[in-house]
């Protein structure tokens, strides 16, 4: 694509009308059929127009059998059709003069023969030569919750500030339902698959200057021009925070590549080096993607790497502080000014006044939590909080901790939102049903209202500690 | 732009698609890298006359379009102290394949790197640091960054050497000339973004790394096809 239209492609995610060419008459098998389903029921309100030549009626829309009998040149046409008959279809939307294609259609690059690899040069060379504006083959296309784009991904998903350059549907799925859950919603998503024409460059230049966009994060296999997304990767970072997942870093995975999307994964010395120099955020598994994203879009910028650790109790407030040095986070000891706040509300014996801050009674008494938070707050040395939250157990020796308390501390700590980064752990992953629903109801609860809250506090950790570096690489130090 | 006998100099050598190392150091130093003082010689008596105005201990190495890798033809004598074992070494190295001269040269100290560069299909020109001799066969110990490098850059590439303490100084040893490295690292860098259309990669080994200066003692040129 000529790369000054970038902002163009914005037309992808706000479509007025849309053309389906592949839609069976009867069946909703995966396809156009299952994607004309989803949009109709998520209430896409522009034009849908299902084109097939045998057919009058497509789930209650009416059905063309060509774009050529369209009224108009639809803004988004999705080809869904065999591989083979895909060059023709494109042909047909140059014709008409709809610009801009959604191959779904798979067959090409990725399935290692030379009639795919040759089909798929066809649709680059359609594309260059009838200046098509094409995503795919081979992939779920555009998703916007704000415009009822939602034939894949979360559904209904939430609209939110995050945009998502994906080489994988299945991955993006899972990412989306996972972050929208906890209350992250997504601006623009887009599954590029091959990625024969439009490339992962082409949207990341797209989303740097989309208004309504301040996080891109990314799940890539490979990238034809890679020095074209290192260089506008280095000029994003300092503005829009970059997550990378990176797909392929092992042999095993670099071989599963080229059978998905056909291209070739790259050195994963290599990718540190782009890492290093862009200030691009990698991550290496789908939490830590979601964790990075609960940090980077709902916490203050912290100035730097000194943690203060509430709650947990003796053994975990030593395992905390080693994951915290492990991360490369420190646990400084608080000052004497902080300290004489503290110390005359803990007792003596069975807790711990300090940093971590081992002190059973702050999960009963907010008031206790609020006083140790407000010297955190002000003192110098402590620059990001971890609380740890226990869910209440039938073993507790003490009243009752149910009582609910989470809009008193959710206020507080928004209040003092632009104070120091401040996030919650609530651990339980294990089998019981029960603690798992309250983990998940708690943590969620603290999310939705921007408060992140995570399930471990090694997640915790390694996602304050990533927010730290890209802190303070902005900030020049 | 490349000058006028660098292009010269790429251009003979295309036929072989590599350069050999006279012409490699020759464009080198036409580039402003420091390199040992050497001469070729073909016969015994030029060997002589080139190492005495060099001055023992020198080294000698086999020139031949048909050897790209001269350790493995055992074309490389380090430490040559005498005419007698100079002139021995050129009669066995003029039996190797495709025989074209003796190149003889300064023999220069200090800490052994390697600094390479090669076109990655995906990022294009890229540069690595490593620690030379078995540093980088066995420990694997490189760090690599994406050309042309700022000076931040190579201090970080520096930086994420295991090694690094053999450059700044350990146990009394003196630390080689960081600034040089550094200096070494940017210019390298960017005359590899000029040459990225001919050249498919660079080996600067080994480059030799004192307290005062960094010398690239052999260098590896490989033309594209």
């Amino acid at each position: 694509m000529s790369r000054q239209n970038a902002r163009e492609l914005g037309r992808f995610f706000n479509p007025e009308s849309i053309a389906v060419i592949g839609v069976s008459r009867e069946v909703v098998n995966f396809g156009g059929s299952s994607f004309l389903h989803h949009w109709l029921a998520a209430g896409y309100p522009g034009r849908l127009y299902p084109i097939n030549p045998k057919a009058s009626e497509v789930m209650g829309l009416k059905a063309y059998p060509s774009l050529r009998a369209l009224p108009e040149a639809p803004d988004l046409v999705m080809v869904a059709v065999r591989a083979d008959l895909v060059p023709a279809a494109l042909e047909e939307c140059a014709e008409v003069g709809a610009r801009f294609v959604h191959v779904l259609t798979a067959g090409f690059s990725e399935i290692g023969t030379i009639e795919g690899r040759e089909l798929e040069a066809r649709i680059t060379a359609i594309a260059e030569a009838r200046r098509l504006l094409i995503i795919g083959p081979n992939c779920m296309g555009p998703y916007s919750p704000s415009s009822h784009l939602t034939a894949w991904g979360a559904v209904p998903g939430l609209d939110g500030r995050l945009g998502i350059i994906s080489q994988s549907g299945g991955v993006t799925q899972r990412f989306t339902e996972y972050i929208c859950s906890l209350g992250v919603g997504v601006s623009k998503a887009v599954s590029i698959g091959n990625a024969a024409v439009l490339d992962s460059p082409d949207f990341l230049e797209f989303m740097a200057g989309d208004s309504e966009i301040d996080l891109i994060a990314a799940y890539l296999e490979s990238i034809r021009d890679g020095r074209r997304f290192f260089d506008l990767a280095r000029r994003v970072t300092p503005r829009k925070p970059i997550l990378l997942l990176k797909g392929g870093q092992s042999r095993r995975g670099s071989a599963t590549v080229a059978s998905h999307t056909g291209r070739m994964a790259g050195d994963p010395v290599i990718w540190k080096a782009v890492f290093e120099q862009t200030g691009i955020v990698p991550v290496a598994n789908i939490h830590e993607w979601v964790d990075a994203c609960l940090a980077f879009s709902l916490l203050p910028k912290t100035r730097g790497k000194g943690v203060f650790i509430v709650g947990g109790g003796g053994g975990n407030s030593v395992l905390f502080s080693d994951a915290c040095i492990r991360a490369g986070l420190e646990v400084p000891t608080l000052s004497r000014r902080s300290m004489d706040r503290i110390r005359p509300m803990v007792p003596v014996a069975g807790s711990i006044a300090g940093n971590p801050l081992d002190f059973w009674a702050t999960y009963l008494m907010t008031d206790l939590l609020f006083e140790a938070l407000n010297a955190a707050y002000e003192d110098e040395k402590i620059h990001m909080v971890v609380i740890d939250r226990l869910i209440p157990r039938i073993a507790f020796h003490s009243p009752d901790v149910t009582a609910d308390s989470f809009s008193e501390i959710i206020d507080f700590i928004k209040t003092h939102r632009r104070a120091k980064p401040t996030v919650f752990t609530i651990d339980y992953d294990g089998g019981d049903p029960d603690l798992i629903r309250q983990g998940s109801e708690m943590r969620a609860r603290f999310c939705r209202a921007g408060i992140p809250a995570f399930p471990s506090f090694e997640r915790a950790i390694s996602a304050l500690a990533r927010f730290h570096q890209y802190c303070r690489r902005v900030n020049g130090k | 732009m490349l000058n006028r006998e660098i292009k010269a100099i790429l251009e003979k050598s295309r036929k072989w698609g590599w350069v050999l190392e006279p012409d490699a150091q020759k464009i080198l130093s036409l580039y402003g890298f420091k390199t040992p003082k050497f001469g070729v010689a073909a016969t015994g008596g030029e060997a002589a006359v080139i190492a005495h105005k060099i001055g023992y201990p020198v080294v000698a190495k086999i020139v031949s379009p048909a050897v790209v890798h001269k350790s493995d033809v055992k074309g490389v004598v380090v430490g040559i102290k005498d005419d007698e074992t100079l002139i021995r070494t050129l009669e066995r190295l003029s039996g190797i394949d495709g025989f074209a001269g003796m190149l003889i040269a300064e023999t220069v100290k200090g800490v052994e790197l390697i600094i390479g560069a090669k076109n990655d299909f995906q990022f294009g020109p890229m540069v690595l640091l490593g620690m030379g001799g078995v540093g980088v066969e066995i420990y694997k110990d490189v760090s690599l960054r994406m050309a042309p490098l700022k000076p931040k850059d190579a201090e970080h590439m520096i930086g994420e050497l295991a090694a690094r303490k053999l450059l700044t100084g350990y146990r009394g040893s003196t630390p080689v000339h960081l600034n040089a490295l550094t200096k070494t690292l940017v210019h390298f860098s960017k005359r590899i973004m000029e040459l990225a259309d001919v050249v498919e990669s660079v080996d600067l080994n080994p480059v030799m790394c004192n307290a005062k200066s960094c010398i690239v003692a052999d260098a590896r040129i490989m033309l594209k096809k």
